[in-house]
């Protein structure tokens, strides 16, 4: 999708159509999550600071974001993916794969055959997407053989795009086009690339795959298939999604603290946020890390290992705070992260002791509660009064999307 | 361009048809409204209650308005102008 907040902003309301706009976080402190194509032409982009962006474009109109909106709104373009085809890996809140081909294995042979009804289709999509949702949320779409050179393709023409890449023109195609723009070649590999005077896709190719293997161990065999368009990865269809090998959340406070009591609760929260999430898909976390970010931006996270992997929240916060005892506080505290990883299903936890069975049967009653309601109506009494000032995308998007 | 955010119940006068519900009118605080275009709609569920959200114009502002399934109310929960 294109710009895909900040459209959904500017479809929803008129008068910001044809406007820089910002979409952020609650916080005043937070960053720009979406940018219009209006913004964008300023340089502000996602990430930008709010100072950063009023700075700019000192007209940016600055908007909420809602998250609850743009879920739905995913869920009005994921059903007219789907009535296309079953085969959609949902990659991120404004993204999708479809997978068009042929495909025995499902039987769906009324699948297309070629590009041009691939192109058909796309239009389509482009048709009821304006007709469902409205004609100022716009989508780029890209069609190649695999889904890094359809990736790619669909960046090449924003806003409103539509690129084919023939089978046998990935390199031509691909030559157009930064290290920096293909999905997986983030800064920190570019830089390590350009360390080894690669700077281009050419220059790419140019290197064997023992010698990029070398340097970049299994990723080197990735970089080396970039380079010619090739990408074997399969759709994952969102009927099948693997399970989540983490489980993070995080949250830019209101103002910079020194509050230690602050900082615990908004821990314990996340920890019953994770735990909640841990208990719904059956899986214990096995690793959790801890992680500060200070007013001047710089950071300092620890980890440990779970012993004896949990999903349940009094275990999960026992364990992130013995983490945040080691966590320098000579600073202010800006923003707090927690993660849960070395995730494994709980196959049945059975717990033997009663003084184990009662936190999970409590877990097990308020989850059950808050799922009903849809909001944490039970939770913790030292979490009563902490005020989230609405939810942030920083939460992350629910790929449940139809759970 | 002010955004304003509310939780106010109100009265509106809907359309139901073809499994689909269009608001028309609707009323806040003793004024009355027509709703000039619905520019963005969908629906979303938290709990077991199911939201049918709608972004309308009318009058120069743009409103956000949306109706509970379970309770059978309707609440602006947004101006923007």
């Amino acid at each position: 999708m294109n710009s895909y907040f900040a459209s959904v902003e500017q479809q929803a309301r008129p008068s910001l159509r044809g406007k820089p706009i910002g979409v952020t976080g609650p916080s005043k402190r937070s960053i720009i999550v979406a940018a219009s194509v209006e913004a964008k032409k300023f340089g502000v982009k996602t990430g930008t600071q709010i100072w950063e962006a009023k700075k700019m474009c000192p007209q940016i109109i600055l908007i909420s974001a809602d998250c609850n909106r743009y879920e739905a709104v995913t869920r009005l373009f994921l059903e007219i993916f789907i009535s296309k085809t079953p085969l959609v890996e949902i990659f991120s809140i404004d993204e999708a794969f479809l997978d068009l081909s042929p495909s025995t294995a499902l039987g769906t042979g009324d699948q297309v055959r070629s590009f041009d009804e691939a192109k058909v289709i796309a239009n389509e999509i482009k048709s009821e997407m304006r007709a469902k949702i409205g004609r100022h949320v716009r989508c780029s779409i890209g069609i190649a053989q695999n889904k890094f050179m359809a990736k790619l393709a669909s960046e090449a023409k924003k806003p409103d795009g539509l690129t084919v890449v023939l089978p046998g023109r990935e390199i031509e195609f691909l030559d157009q086009f930064e290290l920096t723009d293909a999905c997986g070649i983030g800064r920190r590999i570019n830089a390590s690339l350009a360390r080894l005077g690669i700077n281009s896709f050419k220059d790419l190719r140019q290197k064997s795959q023992i010698d990029l293997t070398l340097i970049f161990n299994s990723y080197g065999l990735r970089l080396y298939n970039m380079a010619r368009g090739i990408d074997n990865d399969p759709i994952h269809p969102y009927f099948d999604s693997p399970a989540p090998k983490s489980i993070s959340r995080s949250k830019t406070l209101p103002r910079d603290t020194f509050d230690k009591d602050l900082v615990n609760k908004m821990i314990l929260s996340f920890c019953q946020n994770i735990g909640s999430e841990l208990r719904s898909k059956n899986l214990l976390g096995g690793s959790i890390a801890v992680w500060l970010r200070y007013g001047d931006f710089t950071s300092f996270g620890q980890s440990k290992t779970i012993k004896s992997p949990t999903y349940l929240t009094r275990e999960i916060f026992f364990h992130a705070r013995s983490v945040l005892k080691k966590l320098p506080y000579q600073k202010s505290v800006r923003k707090i992260g927690v993660y849960i990883g070395a995730l494994r299903p709980a196959n049945n936890q059975l717990y033997l002791l009663d003084e184990c069975k009662k936190p999970l049967i409590l877990d097990q009653i308020a989850d059950s509660i808050n799922k009903k309601s849809g909001e944490q109506v039970i939770t913790r009494s030292s979490l009563a009064n902490l005020n989230f000032s609405g939810r942030a995308p920083s939460y992350g998007f629910k790929k449940n999307l139809f759970d | 361009m002010a955004q304003t955010q509310l939780n106010e119940k109100i009265t509106v006068l809907a359309k139901f048809r073809n499994g689909a519900i269009t608001p028309l009118v609707f009323k806040l605080q003793d004024r009355t409204y027509k709703i000039e275009s619905i520019d963005l709609k969908y629906s979303y569920r938290e709990g077991n209650v199911d939201f049918y959200s709608y972004s309308v114009s009318a009058q120069g502002n743009s409103y956000k308005i949306t109706y509970n399934a379970k309770y059978l109310e309707w609440k602006i929960e947004e101006i923007f102008n």
